[in-house]
């Protein structure tokens, strides 16, 4: 488990992630918290109620989503809603998916376990939890450094070392690491980015919402073969407005 | 001396009053969206209708005290609008809308919100009731006071709008406040929250607006910065730039440059357009549909923002007409694009398509919509660049050989894009065209949709440069003219082919009413008495929608048309637990309870209905809803005040209130009928010319319509004194009632609807008289 930083960040910035590693360790989220039968059995109850109801019949997703303790991604004070059928306020103006949506998302990637996987928004690192029980390798972008910080702490207490995370603009996706089998976007945007096409391997899938702030969004499923890149619409979605282009 | 005193308090509250009605409208248009403007208005008569209930029933013990209580209920005005609204616009501005259909904890900042612009209303209020109550003697005068002041009040606010953000202008509103307070006891209290405002003005200028702002967005972009805010009255007009905020609608996914990136324009924190250095990505957008197909030697860009005229600018020989309604964004415009071949011109769209400079080879419409699809907060926005009328009149600019052409994000299920379409089906069968699929060209990329519509029907040449271009760029041909659909390559997979059947339907079947009647939503095409080109929902298909959507909710679709009805009911409520609920306790005493009810209902419901719809109608004449909100109250209000006046000298006999009542209901006939020929007429006027013959044509009215209240009230005072707090409540109740009502009649009806509403219930009112005064 490693953190990338952008190196021209100063002083400042390494104080307010200092800062917000202390709040991510003490106060924020229950890193120390462990999973109870009482959390397994909530988390069962939301695989069958809320995901395979819905359709999504992955078995390898269907064991993710009931493996991940999603309570310890929610922060202090909001557990009891971490397995409700909507998504959870996680601050800076972000948000924890619905389960549902992350699982779908997670099975129309077609995840498979040699692949390497680029998550683009790491939020409370959630998403990328799951896809790291399905993939080989998961490197996720985040821009709000506080959370990048505090997500990096949680998922090394979480046990998860085949995620990398960065804080960085996701729009430029990772080119070092490229090119990904899959790239998974949780953050809205308002155009697909050229980049993360570039950076998607010949065959690969990316799924990114896009649409606006404050509006239905739609769920799209990219598809590159040779030079051509194709769209599906998928389902109208509603993420929390997120801070990058 | 102290009289003049009193005179001017009330001058200066009322004035206060209603500049703070219009300048919240303005705020919360920044702080959340436009959408509850209407909920200021039902907000401001909750306070003054609650007002005259607390002193029904505590009328001897306000009464012997009024000096005292009247000096505290204005400080307490001035308090709250320096220490309550800011906090209320927070609170609205942290609303989660969509969340309030999910999770009750999100109604908790919406009501702190309401609750705190309530307070200076009512505080505001209560200080007039209890001079009315006092002074009754001089009940007429005192009465046109507070018009008077209020007329003056919407202009001051425009004023104020001009020069300071909504939270200065509300700042200083509490200084109106302060001063009236200061001028009826020489209270340090006063000084205080003078200085108060002093400080407030210069420190605290600004709220965060909604995070769901696009403008909130961009500003945590990488290296984001403000680079121009100019406020205004239309719209506080805000330049970002950062690194990271390009500009790629619908651009081609076989596209592997680099976005640049641009400085975009909001105007109150919502999208309105972007400046683009360097126009030539757009070749690579389906927005580049027109001019593949042919370069317009004359062009016109309407309400453009930005993006199209760089396009345009970016091919030599092509003048470029910008027509742009915003004077802050046109001298934007002027300075990031200077070119010969460019002129702006500062108007609204409709009312240069009246009287163009020029006719065009190409007329480009801005983008509609947002992917995916709204959540329909703009249905409560006035359009009327995109009605029937407009297109007829947008026709006649064309060349003979001309091409219209728009754009429209695609949303699902698909609204805005057959609606527009409906508007050009509209118009080809209004100039006698009926084989349209010659006429239509249409590709869409994943995210966009663009049409293009030739006076002329095209040609194979026109077919082999749309199937060259949607081929090289990865587009679907969504229409070939002449073809119809060809999804052959179907590089974008929609989710059903609820576009191509609408398409199909629209341009080859010989009754469309068929489309209509069976479609979810509402794609007629809009007319000018019912301009919301953004309303779709149809409430008779309600179970269907909710069917389609599945576990998603109607909320997401049609918030604005949804909130109007849930304010409505909220305001009733409330309306009836703070004016009528005390007034219950009092016990209501005998004596024409029945009349009473019905003559102050009436008049309450008629004139917050003939408010709501001039404020509607006079957007199109005055360019913009808040102007037409400052200058329908300005010149109702002078009106009434005149009107009040002269009721003074007036018997209170049937026979004279039958005749006002019945010159009211006449009026509003007239003007049912007239208001559209003056309006078509007018539209061309040079501006000064529209606002004097608008404010002029608007007092006439008005001064009958202060004559019913105070001729009322007097009779009651006479005859049945102890009825005048409800007489007051009454009104004040259905006032409330009245502003969301009256919107939500005009969206489903249009508005005659609004207008035969207000006509039965001055009718009403006659009838009711008649017991009253008997």
């Amino acid at each position: 488990m490693k953190i990338v930083h952008k190196k021209e960040e100063g002083m400042t910035m390494n104080r307010q992630l200092f800062l917000s590693m202390l709040i991510g360790l003490f106060g924020t989220f229950p890193v120390q918290a462990i999973d109870t039968d009482r959390a397994r059995e909530l988390r069962e109850k939301m695989v069958t109620e809320q995901i395979v109801a819905r359709g999504v019949r992955d078995r390898n997703v269907l064991h993710a989503m009931r493996v991940v303790p999603r309570h310890l991604f929610v922060p202090l004070g909001e557990e009891r809603f971490a397995y409700e059928d909507h998504a959870v306020p996680i601050g800076y103006g972000q948000t924890i998916s619905q389960p549902y949506i992350v699982a779908y998302m997670t099975e129309v990637a077609r995840v498979q376990s040699d692949f390497r996987v680029l998550e683009v928004g790491a939020g409370s690192g959630y998403q990328a939890a799951v896809l790291a029980q399905l993939a080989k390798d998961v490197y996720t972008v985040e821009i709000v450094a506080e959370l990048a910080q505090q997500t990096q702490v949680r998922l090394r207490h979480a046990g998860y070392n085949n995620i990398t995370i960065k804080h960085a603009d996701g729009y430029y996706g990772w080119g070092e690491h490229a090119p990904f089998d899959v790239i998974v976007v949780t953050a809205a945007a308002s155009h697909i980015p050229p980049p993360l096409i570039e950076q998607l391997k010949d065959g690969g899938r990316m799924i990114i919402p896009v649409g606006s702030p404050y509006m239905m969004q739609m769920l799209v499923l990219v598809t590159k073969e040779g030079d051509q890149v194709r769209t599906q619409n998928l389902l109208p979605v509603r993420f929390v407005p997120l801070t990058r282009g | 001396m102290r009289l003049l005193a009193v005179d001017i308090a009330l001058f200066l509250s009322s004035l206060a009053l209603i500049a703070l009605q219009i300048v919240l409208m303005q705020a919360l248009a920044q702080a959340q969206g436009h959408h509850f403007a209407y909920a200021v208005i039902s907000l401001a008569m909750l306070g003054f209708g609650s007002s005259g209930a607390v002193l029904a029933l505590a009328r001897d013990k306000l009464l012997p005290r009024a000096d005292k209580v009247s000096q505290l209920c204005l400080m307490f005005a001035a308090a709250s609008c320096l220490l309550a609204l800011p906090l209320a616009l927070q609170a609205a501005a942290l609303t989660d809308l969509s969340l309030l259909f999910i999770d009750a904890r999100s109604w908790w900042p919406l009501i702190a919100s309401a609750t705190l612009v309530f307070l200076p209303f009512f505080s505001g209020a209560l200080f007039l009731g209890l001079i009315f109550m006092r002074d009754t003697e001089s009940i007429g005068q005192r009465y046109a006071v507070n018009l008077l002041g209020s007329a003056v009040g919407a202009g001051v606010a425009l004023l104020l709008l001009f020069y300071f953000t909504p939270i200065q202008a509300i700042a200083i509103c509490a200084a109106a406040f302060a001063l009236a307070a200061w001028l009826l006891w020489h209270s340090w209290l006063s000084v205080i929250l003078l200085l108060g405002v002093l400080v407030s003005v210069m420190f605290i200028t600004d709220i965060k607006p909604s995070s769901y702002k696009a403008i909130s967005y961009a500003l945590q972009l990488p290296q984001a910065q403000v680079v121009s805010d100019i406020p205004h009255p239309v719209g506080r007009i805000q330049i970002v730039q950062s690194p990271a905020l390009r500009y790629g609608q619908g651009l081609s996914l076989q596209f592997r440059g680099t976005l640049p990136a641009a400085p975009h324009i909001y105007r109150n924190g919502d999208a309105y357009g972007v400046l683009l250095p360097d126009a030539t990505v757009l070749n690579e957008s389906v927005q580049a549909l027109p001019l593949e197909l042919a370069i317009p030697s004359r062009a016109l860009v309407l309400h453009a923002g930005g993006a199209a005229v760089a396009h345009l600018l970016s091919h030599n020989a092509v003048q470029v007409d910008v027509v742009e309604p915003h004077p802050v964004v046109a001298r934007w415009l002027r300075a990031q694009y200077r070119d010969d071949r460019l002129t702006v011109i500062v108007r609204e769209g409709r009312a240069y398509l009246s009287a163009p400079l020029e006719h065009y080879d190409l007329i480009v419409l801005p983008p509609q919509g947002s992917f995916g699809g709204g959540v329909g907060l703009q249905a409560l926005q006035e359009d009327y660049l995109l009605t029937r009328e407009s297109f007829r009149v947008l026709w006649d600019v064309l060349h003979e050989d001309g091409l219209l052409s728009f754009s429209v994000y695609l949303d699902q299920p698909p609204r805005q894009s057959l609606k527009l379409l409906a508007l050009v089906v509209d118009t080809l069968h209004a100039v006698g065209v009926s084989d349209l699929s010659g006429h239509i060209a249409a590709i869409r990329s994943w995210d966009m949709l663009s049409v293009v519509v030739s006076k002329r029907p095209m040609n194979d040449v026109a077919r082999e440069k749309l199937a060259a271009f949607s081929q090289t760029k990865g587009f679907d041909r969504l229409w070939a003219p002449g073809e119809g659909v060809v999804l052959t390559d179907h590089f974008h997979v929609m989710e059903d082919d609820l576009l191509t059947t609408g398409f199909t339907a629209l341009l080859t079947a010989n009754d469309t009413s068929v489309f209509y009647d069976d479609y979810l939503f509402d794609v007629r095409a809009p007319y000018d008495t019912k301009p919301y080109f953004h309303q779709f929902l149809r409430w008779d298909r309600l179970q269907e929608v909710k069917q389609y959507f599945a576990s998603s909710t109607l909320a997401f679709i049609e918030m604005g048309s949804v909130l109007v009805v849930l304010t409505g009911i909220a305001l009733t409520g409330a309306a009836i637990i703070l004016i009528l609920a005390p007034l219950a306790w009092l016990n209501w005493p005998p004596g024409r309870r029945l009349a009473i009810l019905c003559y102050f209902a009436s008049i309450g419901l008629g004139f917050m209905f003939l408010e709501i719809l001039w404020i509607q109608h006079f957007t199109l004449f005055w360019g913009h809803s808040l102007y037409s909100a400052a200058g329908v109250v300005a010149a109702l209000l002078c009106g009434m005040g005149a009107g009040s006046i002269l009721s003074i000298r007036l018997r209170t006999s049937h026979k004279t209130v039958t005749l006002i009542l019945g010159s009211i209901v006449i009026m509003i006939i007239l003007s049912l009928f007239l208001a559209p020929i003056f309006f078509t007429a007018g539209l061309v006027w040079p501006e000064s010319l529209k606002w004097i013959s608008g404010l002029m044509l608007l007092t006439f009215p008005a001064f009958f319509l202060g004559m019913p209240f105070p001729l009322a009230l007097r009779v009651l005072n006479q005859a049945y004194p102890q009825q005048v707090p409800w007489a007051w409540g009454i009104n004040g109740c259905f006032s409330v009632i009245a502003a969301p009502l009256a919107v939500f009649l005009v969206m489903q009806g249009g508005f005659h609807m609004v207008g035969w509403a207000a006509i039965l219930a001055y009718a009403l009112a006659i009838l009711a008289f008649q017991s009253i005064g008997r």
